[in-house]
């Protein structure tokens, strides 16, 4: 009886120094895992900051190339170019004198300020 | 081997390696406690860096959003002298590249300094073909260049900008404010490769991006002004000349056209006569044109009526020891016969029934003497001399256009204002300010400055210049199909170096405006020194005619069909019936 008391009381403790062993080893596996995935989650964003960057990048060049582009056509469309054109007859356009011109709608293009004598009393 | 000798030696191997971990950890400790500040500086100023982020300069636009001015990102070429290993050889590569001096660049190089710039805003090809060295120290950076895609037109209203992108003229000075935006900051974490390490962001202002202009200028007509009057400039040998075109209801300047022109995409290229904005910075003995405004005072007044006649001394006429010519001898002339023939003789007698007083009240209501504020810097006042100022023959001289100075923006909006029934505006040149969105954050309105005349009076005026605008008139050649106009020439002497007036140099000018009874635009022509032919009726009267002809087609103006036309069209048309 005695023996196996003292088996009981010698096993007792082999076993909670066994659980707390297993316990710990748990906690540090987890801490182990939470700290490389703390380091992944951190490479991740470190990564994810360069695709970010280089997408920035990117659209600052469509940004510029769009602004150059639009440079080009305002260029394109200056007017004393095309008349430079109509001049030297390259494109076989023709300045149209005014009976050959059909205006499509009988209203003034002045704009949106009005012009007349009566619409001052408006401003004033 | 005994085992003692084996033991002592294993002894000594790990002494050494513990005496040489000793030594690390000593080191350790040495950098970690002892020079970790310093380190820790290093460290820092490496990796993290406080970068300025520049703003966009906003643009400007004309009335219909077509772009006048705009940035554009550009490369500029820096080194860090440092890092260049042989500056001679660098700056022989560079100068074939960039086309500068082999020297100067050899001295930049050789600098003590980690930045110098080698070359700024640089086209592609150069940048390209820099970046195709590769060599050592030597960089390309992003920089904005600003471009006007038109070139010459509208150039002395842009005005430009200096190399780091400072309005130096122009509206470019004026609205400086507007268009140079905000630069933000970041506080950045570099990476070995100087590559940005976007999560350790600390600080990030973003920067604002300068407002966009918009202008009331219409970039057609402004082309239309600028084509006609360089063909006159050209024909007359001219040596400038100024044309503005204004909607006389609003005091908006649709074009504002000068001439000897310049590119403002190469300012370097010009001279500092051409950059000159004439229009509103030249002050000129306005001559003739200046009747209309001793015209239009003096029947505002009631100083004289429509019926009045004036004897015109048969063209000579001697007062206060001086005599007063006319360029033909007129007998009686009627207030209107007066304008439309342009008799010095018969001006300065109505300018003598307005008197003295009501003379100078009316010429600084009319504006003249004062800037016009227009949104625009270096805007010259004039000259009106303070009526204690003025001597006996002053009154027999100023309502003729003499002894006075204007500018040929002031007389626009003084000539607007016998057009609209005697309201003088504010000219209007900013429509707006928006944001890079297209958001109005600011819009300038018109402005009426004063009333100046009454209705009729401005009415009768109009009839008056209607008349120098036809056969009889001085202003034959302002006669324009379709529509009729009003106006009137102007030939002014100017001061040689002695102060007398000059036989040899004139200003010929014309100022007007059509449709006659409803006008939809102003337009003033002045040339400087045109030559051999210097009459305001020659040399700038067929520019009105060209310009007005052109602005009225293209802002859809209907034709003033005669009656008996309209009626002959009706007839026509009943009979097809």
């Amino acid at each position: 009886m005695a023996r196996k008391k003292s088996r009981r009381r010698s096993s007792k403790p082999g076993k909670r120094f066994f659980a707390r062993s297993i316990r710990l080893g748990v906690v540090i596996v987890l801490a182990i895992v939470v700290s490389f995935a703390y380091v992944w989650l951190h490479i991740q964003t470190v990564r994810l900051g360069y695709a970010i960057k280089k997408e920035e990048g990117r659209l600052k060049l469509y940004g510029e190339r769009s602004d150059a582009l639009k440079l080009k056509v305002t260029r394109l469309k200056a007017p004393r170019r095309i008349e430079r054109l109509v001049e030297k007859g390259s494109c076989n356009f023709v300045i149209p004198d005014e009976r050959r011109i059909v205006r499509m709608s009988g209203r003034r293009r002045i704009g949106r300020l009005a012009l007349t004598k009566g619409s001052m009393r408006h401003n004033l | 081997m005994s085992v003692a000798i084996y033991r002592g030696r294993t002894l000594f191997l790990c002494l050494a390696i513990f005496s040489l971990f000793l030594l690390l950890a000593f080191q350790l400790v040495c950098i970690q406690m002892m020079e970790n500040p310093v380190l820790d500086d290093k460290a820092e100023g490496q990796h993290c860096v406080n970068m300025r982020v520049e703003a966009k300069r906003g643009r400007i636009f004309d009335c219909s959003k077509k772009v006048l001015a705009m940035s554009v990102p550009v490369k500029s070429v820096y080194a860090d002298p440092k890092l260049v290993p042989e500056p001679a050889l660098a700056a022989k590569k560079l100068s074939a590249v960039l086309g500068a001096g082999e020297r100067a660049l050899e001295e930049r190089l050789r600098r003590k300094k980690r930045f110098v710039w080698l070359a700024r805003k640089v086209d592609d090809e150069t940048a390209a073909r820099v970046d195709m060295l590769s060599l050592e120290g030597i960089y390309l950076t992003d920089e904005m260049k600003r471009f006007y895609p038109n070139a010459e037109l509208l150039s002395h209203v842009l005005g430009f900008v200096g190399i780091d992108n400072d309005g130096l003229e122009g509206m470019e000075l004026y609205a400086d404010a507007f268009l140079r935006g905000k630069p933000g900051w970041r506080a950045i974490v570099r990476d070995g490769k100087r590559r940005e390490i976007l999560p350790f962001r600390s600080q990030d202002i973003p920067p604002v991006d300068g407002r966009d202009i918009i202008l009331t200028i219409d970039a057609v007509i402004q082309n239309i002004a600028e084509v006609e009057l360089d063909k006159a400039f050209r024909e007359f040998n001219a040596k400038g000349g100024s044309c503005i075109v204004m909607r006389p209801g609003t005091g908006d300047i649709l074009a504002m056209a000068n001439v000897p022109p310049y590119n403002p995409n190469d300012v370097g290229a010009s001279l500092m006569e051409s950059r000159r904005n004439r229009a509103m910075t030249d002050m000129l003995e306005p001559g003739s044109t200046f009747k209309v405004i001793t015209g239009a005072a003096a029947l505002d007044r009631g100083a004289v009526v429509m019926d009045d006649v004036f004897f015109c001394e048969n063209g000579a006429f001697r007062t206060h020891g001086r005599t007063l010519h006319d360029h033909h001898p007129y007998g009686n002339l009627s207030f209107l016969q007066v304008i439309q023939k342009s008799s010095n003789i018969g001006a300065a007698k109505v300018g003598m029934r307005l008197g003295e007083e009501g003379l100078h009240s009316y010429i600084r209501r009319f504006g003249f003497g004062e800037p016009t504020g227009i949104d625009l810097r270096g805007e010259a006042a004039g000259i009106v001399h303070p009526l204690n100022r003025w001597s006996k023959l002053s009154i027999s001289r100023i309502p003729m256009g003499h002894e006075i100075s204007v500018t040929p923006l002031q007389m626009i909006c003084a000539v607007s204002a016998i057009a609209n029934g005697g309201f003088l505006m504010k000219p209007r040149i900013i429509d707006g300010i928006v944001d890079s969105e297209g958001n109005v954050l600011r819009s300038f309105t018109p402005r009426v400055r004063r009333q100046v005349i009454g209705e009729e009076s401005s009415r009768c005026m109009v009839e008056v210049m209607k008349a120098v605008v036809s056969d009889q008139g001085t202003a034959r050649r302002a006669v324009l199909e379709g529509y009729t106009a009003a106006g009137k020439t102007g030939t002014a002497q100017k001061i040689e170096e002695d102060g007398r007036y000059s036989h040899r140099y004139f200003f010929g000018s014309f100022v007007g405006f059509a449709p006659a009874d409803d006008p939809a635009i102003a337009v003033i022509v002045v040339l400087d020194e045109p030559r051999p032919v210097y009459y305001g009726g020659t040399v700038a009267a067929p520019v009105f005619r060209s310009v007005s002809q052109k602005v009225l087609s293209y802002l859809g103006v209907p034709q003033e069909v005669p009656d008996v036309e309209l009626a002959e069209g009706a007839i026509a048309a009943g009979s097809r019936i």
